[in-house]
């Protein structure tokens, strides 16, 4: 039963998937390139920091991609049993968490070609440069973070799509009120950052997406 | 009019000449003896309210003790003399490193007083200002500092290394730029090495990349324990010098025209020239971070009696390091090049910590998504 559901989930999700491969393999190309092409001309020294530099500035795109395929990939998951109303789903002889943890199985699976693009563009990108005396190349770790962080978007997104329309609207009309709460107690001149505050909650360790903030360096001192 | 009585009125203008010379004498005289009425009468006025200060200062202060070998009176008020007082015998055990140095500070005074007015960052806690004076050094070092017996006594040995590098005035004191590492758990700390190799490979100087290939003398260069007699010339190569004018072609330009317009135009000795009179570059490229590490290392070397022998060398800093160790300044500084090389190496991507934390969400979610029963 696992096959087919991998077979079904694949034919509605290849083509993002494919697509957040290739750029997964072309964002570490792309931040090698261009630190190259910046000090090929002579005129200026590569320096550590200009190296630590290029490769923050290429973290953004690592995080936004890992976030885009989780997304994708969770609402894929379940766009099938969305349009069929659940009704194969509901004649299948497995339970509820069960088939659950099929359909996560599988997207879990998907997840595992961009984090795989990544990991072969880190490595073609070390190829076609050398790493600057005293910094050193990080791939593997960068793929890990890569592959955790669309696993984490994966699971939050697929938890939302999982729960009924109802579930979901009680999720963003609670997201929207908080912001529409924390406007108007700003307005009114308290000073309690409750945006700020949650978006603490949710970056910085132990959040839930503190995964996605910190360093993803491809090459680091 | 008859030519006596023009006789008899320019003798009386004559005649008037000393009282008008004497008249202006008396003026000067007595501005003089305002100014100086005026400038006795600020300095008393100062010194009266020094002392109503002092006094009322005094007059608060409920407990006086002596820190630091007898070296260092301590005044604390009601609010603070109990954490004081636990905070010195930290404080004893603690700056008894620095050795018999200790008596350069002999008169200093410190006040610790607690300050209903604030409370210490975000965290609300209740707050200690510090007075350190240590004479003849002028000016008074004011500190906040949270009314705990470890804090205020981080803040007294961090003071006393410092004042006491101060008081001997030593090279080794004028070169060095850091805080001297006397707590025990400060020796234990390990240095943030790869922030060390940053800085040294991310400078502009040549230096750098030869010192963290291992050339000791480009270390001793980049560390500033060796003077250069040309740093512009013998620390950075044409590529840097032109590199700085560039980035920086007004402030050059206003300095010196002519050899910035050649520097940029491709003559390195103009570039030399320019930054010689901006005097850029001409201070070894890495400061603190690297020199904190390399002490730290010498006193790991030394072992006892290693901090009294770096304060009390009155040579070079290289001597008073080597001193330190009880070794030559260049197996300090190999061991600290080795650490530069090798230590704190690895990815800040991913950690332990990031893994666990990462793996304990998905799975939180996935029991989540498993347990909506929408099929109900």
């Amino acid at each position: 039963m696992f096959n087919a559901l991998f077979k079904v989930q694949w034919k509605g999700t290849r083509a993002a998937v494919l697509a957040a491969t290739i750029f997964g393999f072309a964002i570490p190309l792309f931040s090698i390139r261009a630190l190259l092409d910046a000090y090929s001309d002579g005129q200026s020294r590569l320096t550590a920091g200009n190296v630590v530099r290029a490769m923050q500035s290429a973290g953004v795109l690592y995080a936004l991609l890992a976030g885009a395929a989780g997304l994708v990939v969770a609402f894929l998951a379940w766009s099938s049993d969305h349009k069929g109303r659940h009704l194969y789903a509901l004649s299948l002889p497995v339970t509820r968490s069960r088939y659950s943890l099929m359909r996560f199985g599988a997207g879990s699976l998907m997840l595992l070609l961009p984090s795989l693009g990544v990991l072969l563009g880190c490595l073609v990108a070390l190829l076609i440069a050398d790493v600057p005396a005293g910094m050193h190349a990080y791939p593997l770790a960068l793929t890990m973070r890569f592959l955790l962080s669309s696993f984490v978007a994966f699971a939050i997104f697929f938890a939302i799509a999982a729960s009924s329309q109802k579930a979901a609207g009680v999720l963003l009309s609670a997201i929207a009120l908080f912001i529409v709460g924390s406007t108007v107690i700003a307005a009114m001149g308290v000073n309690v950052d409750l945006i700020s505050r949650a978006g603490e909650l949710l970056f910085n360790a132990p959040g839930v997406l503190s995964v996605f903030t910190g360093r993803w360096m491809l090459i680091d001192v | 009019m008859s030519s006596l009585a023009r006789i008899a009125g320019y003798l009386v203008m004559l005649g008037c000449v000393p009282i008008v010379i004497a008249r202006g004498q008396d003026s000067r005289i007595l501005a003089a003896r305002v100014q100086r009425a005026t400038a006795e009468a600020v300095r008393r006025s100062q010194a009266l309210a020094e002392f109503q200060r002092a006094n009322a200062r005094a007059k608060l202060m409920t407990d006086t003790f002596a820190t630091a070998n007898g070296t260092i009176t301590v005044m604390t008020d009601r609010g603070t003399a109990a954490a004081a007082r636990a905070a010195m015998a930290r404080v004893d055990s603690t700056v008894r490193v620095l050795g018999p140095r200790l008596s350069l500070l002999r008169g200093s005074t410190l006040t610790v007083q607690f300050d209903s007015s604030r409370r210490y960052n975000s965290e609300a806690k209740p707050v200690a200002v510090l007075r350190f004076d240590t004479p003849p050094i002028k000016g008074t070092f004011f500190t906040v500092t949270p009314v705990d017996a470890d804090s205020i006594a981080a803040t007294i040995e961090d003071q006393t290394s410092q004042r006491l590098l101060q008081r001997s005035a030593t090279p080794f004191a004028s070169w060095f730029l850091g805080s001297l590492p006397i707590r025990p758990a400060d020796l234990e700390q390990e240095p943030d090495w790869s922030s060390v190799r940053y800085d040294i490979l991310d400078s502009r100087a040549v230096i750098g990349k030869r010192c963290y290939q291992g050339e000791l003398t480009a270390c001793s260069m980049l560390l500033g324990l060796t003077v250069a007699d040309d740093p512009i010339m013998s620390w950075y190569d044409s590529l840097a010098r032109v590199d700085y004018v560039r980035e920086h072609p007004n402030d050059a330009r206003a300095y010196n025209r002519a050899d910035t317009d050649a520097c940029l135009a491709g003559s390195d000795a103009a570039c030399g020239r320019v930054l010689s009179s901006m005097r850029r570059l001409d201070t070894p490229p890495v400061g603190a971070s690297a020199r904190s590490p390399l002490v730290r290392e010498a006193l790991l070397m030394g072992g006892p009696g290693a901090f009294d022998r770096l304060v009390s060398n009155t040579a070079s800093p290289s001597d008073a390091i080597a001193a330190a160790a009880g070794a030559p300044i260049d197996s300090v500084m190999r061991r600290w090049q080795r650490n530069v090389r090798e230590k704190s190496i690895g990815s800040e991507d991913l950690s332990v910590k990031i893994v666990l934390m990462t793996l304990g969400w998905i799975a939180l979610l996935l029991v989540l998504s498993s347990r909506i029963s929408r099929w109900r």
